[in-house]
């Protein structure tokens, strides 16, 4: 009875758009890769990041619930391995991206460059000249997607090993693996965003740089984890499983890491806008001008504004086709703060709309849908065998 | 006797279950005193052993349209409110007005303080700067609304300090749950609840009216001091405003600090202006300004006090004032009445106090050489003096002294006008 909720998760149609999207979104940063490389390789860092983070968050989101011993999130614990599981393929379009960006993006590679931002007025900084070196930066990036991948690994084997045998230690032993990876993901999630991101301007430098990305990570991860879970549960396969309660709780989560967001992006605007020397209004100096303004205060409604006051009232949290909408909203914010992290350190001038954005925001949709289409098929969709599935099913808030 | 009581009473209770009502009769049955005087409806109270038999038989006595007073639980039964059909609380609305207003205040009042009632330059930044109240606003309001909402939360339940709550049915902490029913009408029995309830197996049902006229006499069946325990925490409420009150009041010398909790910062170790000092290359602690450098506001004069100077000055320097700035000018009467008047007089015919006793008048400044002069020559001599005129670079500022000669052309033109045409 219970294997009929195994094949067929997506209607055939969905696939087929998926593979559209991604299509569109190869072909066009490949026919871009010919023409303007400088407008297609920032595009393909952030399809790359984008599409790592939102397999980052889902683990995050399991390692958090497991490590506290939480039990409501159980009902949603499949989608969330699934979106765990795109981080092998995704990791692979960060590698390409991190390859390319070494010979187009990033300034301290070239000759010309070489040593920018390592030496203040004849004092070198010689851990910075070794850190920003192309073959321990690329050591680097590999030993984190590496470690992420692995963690994924170890997770998405406990909870299928479960699902065979039911014993208990799986839980157990998924609890410790998850304490662990909370301390390994946040330093390395905290290097990655330094080393592929803020090293674009490797003269300026934010410690709360970090914790800026993974805040929006994990607003993008919730806002996918409620569309997947909404368009099975509309497809009829998480019916009496997740319930209005579950997406409640996905709804205040998203609200508060939306508010998270903005209050880290705030700490980080308020300290450089109060102190105001020139190594770090940098940042923001061609953010604020240049026709980019415009599109850093739109970030600031799309990730703060929008999910803030349309997820204040408690009806709108539970009204799962009004949260779909949100966190449409959201992921479309998600987007374009990253692009507003990368595209104004390579084209301080002004934003240049093209194909290669089409294709970046189009392509991260399509990639990660057909990579994770292909994981929803690995396992069943409810994990029978959770010692916390009942107590999951009758969550109540 | 309860059907004879509920005769006189009448129907008296509304069916809804706002807080006040709630909280009346939950004052009557913890403590077993207050609740509406006199008449009432029938209360019973069913005692259950599980959490899943009470969410039972409140949903069972809703349909039954039976009216669910209240509901009394260990710990907190998810679904209950539900089970029993109460509506969503309205505090969510007073904790959002709170946030509002905890904000709206900590706006103005940032804006009140820094920018106009006194404003201090901080790093050159304006003074009304939103960027820097944000946080101020942000924790205003999460302060406003969450204190707020505790304390509105407190007074509509009815929890003040002071009052004694006692517990009628002491199991409801450990290991039973109890609903409270209130129904006008003669087959509102006991028997009648038993059967109603009897899927979910009642430990006990118990009509309230015969245990709480007892329980009111001896409350919570406390002996010693634990009677008083709600007095004794007021006593001892009072007591601590008292002698944070007198200990703020007796304080032995009010213009001293009070004791110093983490005093990191405010004592510093400064150096002394002349004593040694290990920072500087030099080993003095008082610093020379570095060559070249200017005080603020203050503009060097390449010029020096010799009469070439002052003609070259005179081509070099112009006044920085329109000949129309009337505060420049009333100002420049100031001046002129302060510095001048005693050597050039009022008038600035050179018949002041002090040549009328004696001293060398100084020539007339409405006509002769100080008509052509320029006024850069005269600015010279004021900051360098001339003859027996002294230099008054001292007493008289730049802008004063651009004022003074902006008085001194309007006597001038004052002097040249024909007197006709004066009014």
């Amino acid at each position: 009875m219970m294997s009929g909720y195994v094949p067929g998760l997506a209607r055939r149609n969905t696939i087929r758009f998926f593979y559209i999207l991604a299509g569109i979104g190869v072909v066009l940063p490949i026919l871009g890769l010919l023409v303007t490389p400088r407008q297609v390789v920032p595009n393909l860092l952030l399809m790359g990041f984008l599409i790592v983070s939102m397999g980052l968050s889902a683990l995050f989101f399991l390692a958090c619930h497991a490590a506290a011993g939480a039990s409501w999130h159980v009902s949603l614990q499949r989608v969330a391995e699934a979106m765990a599981d795109t981080l092998k393929a995704a990791a692979a379009v960060m590698a390409l991206a991190l390859v390319l960006g070494l010979f187009f993006l990033y300034p301290w590679v070239h000759p010309a460059h070489a040593g920018e931002g390592t030496h203040v007025e004849g004092a070198t900084f010689w851990f910075k000249n070794l850190w920003l070196s192309p073959g321990f930066f690329v050591g680097r990036a590999v030993v984190f997607l590496l470690a992420w991948i692995y963690f994924a690994r170890l997770m998405l084997n406990h909870s299928r090993a479960q699902e065979r045998d039911g014993a208990l230690s799986h839980t157990h032993a998924t609890k410790k693996l998850s304490v662990l990876f909370l301390v390994v993901f946040a330093v390395t999630y905290c290097l990655a965003s330094t080393d592929w991101i803020m090293s674009l301007t490797p003269h300026w430098f934010s410690t709360i740089f970090g914790i800026y990305t993974f805040s929006g990570m994990y607003c993008g991860g919730l806002a996918v984890l409620i569309l997947v879970a909404a368009g099975l549960h509309k497809n009829g396969l998480l019916r009496g499983v997740v319930t209005t309660e579950h997406f409640h709780g996905l709804g205040k989560l998203l609200f508060g890491f939306s508010i998270f967001w903005m209050y880290i992006w705030f700490s980080q605007y308020m300290l450089i806008w109060y102190t105001n020397i020139p190594e770090e209004t940098a940042y923001f100096v061609p953010r604020l001008s240049n026709n980019w303004a415009p599109l850093l205060i739109f970030n600031l409604v799309l990730n703060f504004g929008v999910p803030f006051l349309a997820l204040l009232p408690r009806g709108a949290k539970r009204d799962v086709s009004f949260l779909v909408k949100i966190a449409c909203v959201v992921l479309l914010g998600r987007w374009l703060d990253l692009y507003l992290m990368i595209m104004p350190s390579i084209r301080p001038e002004g934003p240049n709309f093209g194909l290669c954005e089409i294709g970046s925001l189009i392509g991260s949709i399509g990639l990660f849908g057909l990579f994770l289409q292909h994981s929803l098929k690995k396992s069943t969709i409810i994990p029978f065998n959770s010692p916390f599935l009942e107590e999951s099913i009758h969550h109540h808030q | 006797m309860i059907g004879t009581e509920e005769k006189k009473a009448g129907h008296s209770s509304p069916a809804g279950l706002d807080g006040q009502e709630t909280g009346r009769v939950r004052r009557s049955m913890w403590s077993g005193q207050g609740g509406r005087k006199g008449a009432m409806n029938t209360r019973i109270v069913a005692l259950f052993a599980r959490e899943e038999d009470l969410l039972g038989a409140a949903r069972t006595a809703r349909r039954s349209g039976l009216k669910t007073v209240d509901a009394y639980t260990p710990y907190p039964v998810h679904g209950l409110e539900d089970a029993m059909g109460l509506r969503r609380s309205r505090l969510t609305w007073v904790c959002f007005a709170l946030g509002l207003a905890g904000a709206g205040f900590m706006c103005w009042f940032q804006f009140w303080t820094s920018a106009i009632d006194w404003p201090v330059n901080i790093g050159g930044k304006p003074w009304n700067s939103l960027p820097a109240f944000v946080p101020v606003i942000f924790e205003g309001m999460v302060l406003t609304a969450g204190v707020g909402t505790t304390v509105v939360f407190l007074l509509i339940s009815r929890l003040l300090p002071g009052l004694s709550p006692s517990l009628s049915i002491p199991e409801v902490t450990n290991d039973r749950f109890a609903l409270l029913l209130e129904e006008a009408g003669g087959n509102f029995t006991v028997e009648a609840l038993s059967k109603l309830f009897s899927q979910q197996h009642p430990v006990e049902i118990i009509n309230a009216e015969t245990f709480l006229p007892a329980a009111s006499k001896s409350p919570d069946g406390k002996t010693g001091l634990g009677r008083y325990q709600g007095r004794i925490n007021l006593v001892l409420f009072v007591l601590l405003l008292m002698v944070s009150g007198l200990t703020w009041a007796l304080r032995s010398d009010r213009k001293q600090p009070n004791w110093e909790f983490l005093p990191d910062m405010m004592a510093s170790v400064p150096s002394n202006a002349y004593a040694k000092n290990k920072v500087f290359a030099d080993g003095k602690t008082l610093q020379a300004p570095v060559p070249g450098s200017i005080a603020r506001g203050d503009m060097p004069l390449h010029f020096k006090a010799t009469k070439e100077d002052a003609v070259r000055a005179g081509l070099e320097l112009n006044s920085p004032l329109a000949p129309d700035n009337a505060k420049a000018l009333e100002r420049g009467s100031v001046v002129f009445m302060n510095f001048c008047t005693a050597c050039h007089g009022g008038d600035g015919k050179g018949m002041g106090p002090v040549p009328k006793r004696g001293f060398p008048p100084p020539p007339s400044l409405l006509n002769g050489n100080s008509l052509s002069m320029k006024d850069g020559q005269l600015f010279h001599i004021l900051t360098f003096g001339q003859g027996n005129m002294p230099g008054h670079a001292r007493q008289i500022s730049p802008e004063d002294r651009w004022n003074v000669i902006l008085y001194v052309r309007s006597l001038q033109a004052e002097a040249a006008t024909p007197s006709g045409e004066k009014k």
